[in-house]
């Protein structure tokens, strides 16, 4: 099943991964779920929430490979360097500083757009990569992973997150399911682009709903289907039930809370090892997915 | 003589000396015998990131001899010293008038460690180690 499937939230710790994983490992190999023989690979999941990534806890995968995640930074070359101070002036980061007699870099501000080679009028500056992160893939019985790991300090992690979905995409007919971190901003849009679905985690509670109608606005905006799973229904109140009622947003599923999963997650177990039956109900969840992400590609005519 | 910069949202001998360096509006620039000013605006003040960076470079460009102020972030500290300009502290609260007679007593301490009159330099060695040390496995 060739999909893109993003599993966002706005809220953290609503689920994202308990869900992923369990998504992921019951279209897997064991799960057999949709796949036939022709369409070959089992699941890529990637873990994109560079900041605290947390789906190896669950899966344990062996490391079969590994990458640095860097960024090209400014080296200025001194003697070509006419301290004219062009390059100060174009970045907008304030990265780099005419101080004494020399240009000064300060690394962990570069965004490494580049505009300060383009504009140096002297030639005076090269890039040298520099590490910001690490790049894990590697697999289970059930499926191939992938992570990235932002480097404890670093302020960025977008670069990590887009050289990980460079580093490890898909094969034709490869179903991918991506682990977004939570939020709203940068590092959740660059994840969720350019899937075919967002499965949006939600709980059923006021900050739950809160933080949902300001996830549906982001991955309105981009254009993508979506859908709602709410874990932990039975908490809270009926506010995420009405919003996505009024929203025309389907709710997916709904993962009751009972301490046996609770339990189980605290362990480190999966969802569809603590309960089996939901490796079915996943396997439904990713066909109505499927269909839904289907439709929404014809009518936009891609 | 000497000119000494030091952060103000009010351009005035009495106002207070800003605790924020990066984010102060102003600069009040003030010669140290005959107490005239100067007032520089803070392009930093606005900055998405590095303000504090921005501040110090046009500090350096306008050549003061040192900075007074309340506090310095580690990137204006770590610009000011490659720029070779000592920084002084003054009590929070202090007006400029009292802080540059304070200067001027030599009661002010250094806010920089070991910056050293006007080589400040230290040579580019702010490593942040390319450490890696995690262990084996996930």
């Amino acid at each position: 099943m060739a999909m893109k499937i993003a599993v966002a939230s706005g809220k953290g710790g609503t689920g994202k991964t308990t869900l992923a994983v369990s998504l992921a490992v019951s279209l897997g190999a064991n799960g057999r779920g949709e796949r036939t023989p022709s369409e070959g690979r089992p699941p890529l999941l990637l873990d994109c929430d560079v900041e605290a990534p947390d789906a190896h806890l669950f899966l344990e995968p062996t490391v079969e490979a590994s990458a640095k995640a860097v960024l090209q930074v400014p080296r200025i070359v001194q003697d070509r360097c006419t301290l004219c101070g062009v390059c100060t002036e174009v970045c907008q980061f304030n990265a780099l500083a005419l101080l004494g007699d020399e240009v000064h870099l300060f690394p962990e501000l570069c965004h490494a757009c580049g505009s300060c080679k383009l504009a140096c009028p002297d030639d005076a500056i090269e890039e040298v990569p520099r590490e910001v992160g690490l790049l894990e893939a590697g697999s289970t019985d059930d499926l191939e992973f992938g992570r990235g790991l932002l480097n404890v300090g670093e302020a960025m992690p977008l670069p990590v997150i887009r050289q990980l979905k460079d580093w490890r995409h898909p094969e034709p007919g490869q179903l991918l399911v991506l682990d977004t971190p939570p939020g709203t901003s940068c590092p959740m849009v660059e994840t969720v682009m350019g899937s075919d679905f967002v499965v949006l985690v939600t709980e059923p509670t006021p900050c739950g709903l809160h933080d949902l109608e300001l996830a549906v606005e982001v991955v309105r905006e981009l254009a993508i289907p979506m859908g709602v799973v709410i874990n932990r229904d039975g908490i809270g109140d009926s506010g995420v039930e009405e919003f996505c009622a009024t929203e025309d947003i389907p709710i997916l599923l709904r993962i009751p809370f009972q301490r046996e999963i609770a339990e189980g997650i605290a362990r480190g177990r999966i969802l569809v090892e603590i309960r089996p039956e939901y490796r079915e109900i996943l396997q439904d969840m990713t066909r109505r997915v499927a269909e839904m992400a289907g439709q929404a590609g014809r009518r936009s005519g891609t | 003589m000497k000119t000494v910069a030091l952060p103000v949202s009010r351009a005035d001998l009495d106002a207070k000396v800003e605790t924020r360096f990066g984010r102060s509006p102003q600069f009040l620039i003030v010669n140290t015998e005959t107490l005239e000013t100067d007032t520089l605006s803070n392009p930093g003040q606005g900055a998405g990131s590095g303000a504090g960076i921005e501040a110090a470079q046009l500090l350096a460009r306008s050549k003061v001899d040192a900075v007074i102020g309340g506090e310095l972030g580690p990137k204006a500290h770590d610009a000011l010293s490659a720029a070779g300009i000592p920084m002084y502290q003054c009590p929070r609260g202090a007006s400029v008038r009292e802080a540059v007679a304070r200067f001027n007593e030599g009661e002010l301490t250094r806010a920089d460690v070991g910056g050293g009159g006007g080589e400040g330099r230290g040579g580019g060695g702010r490593g942040r180690g390319r450490g890696k040390g995690r262990g084996g496995g996930w």
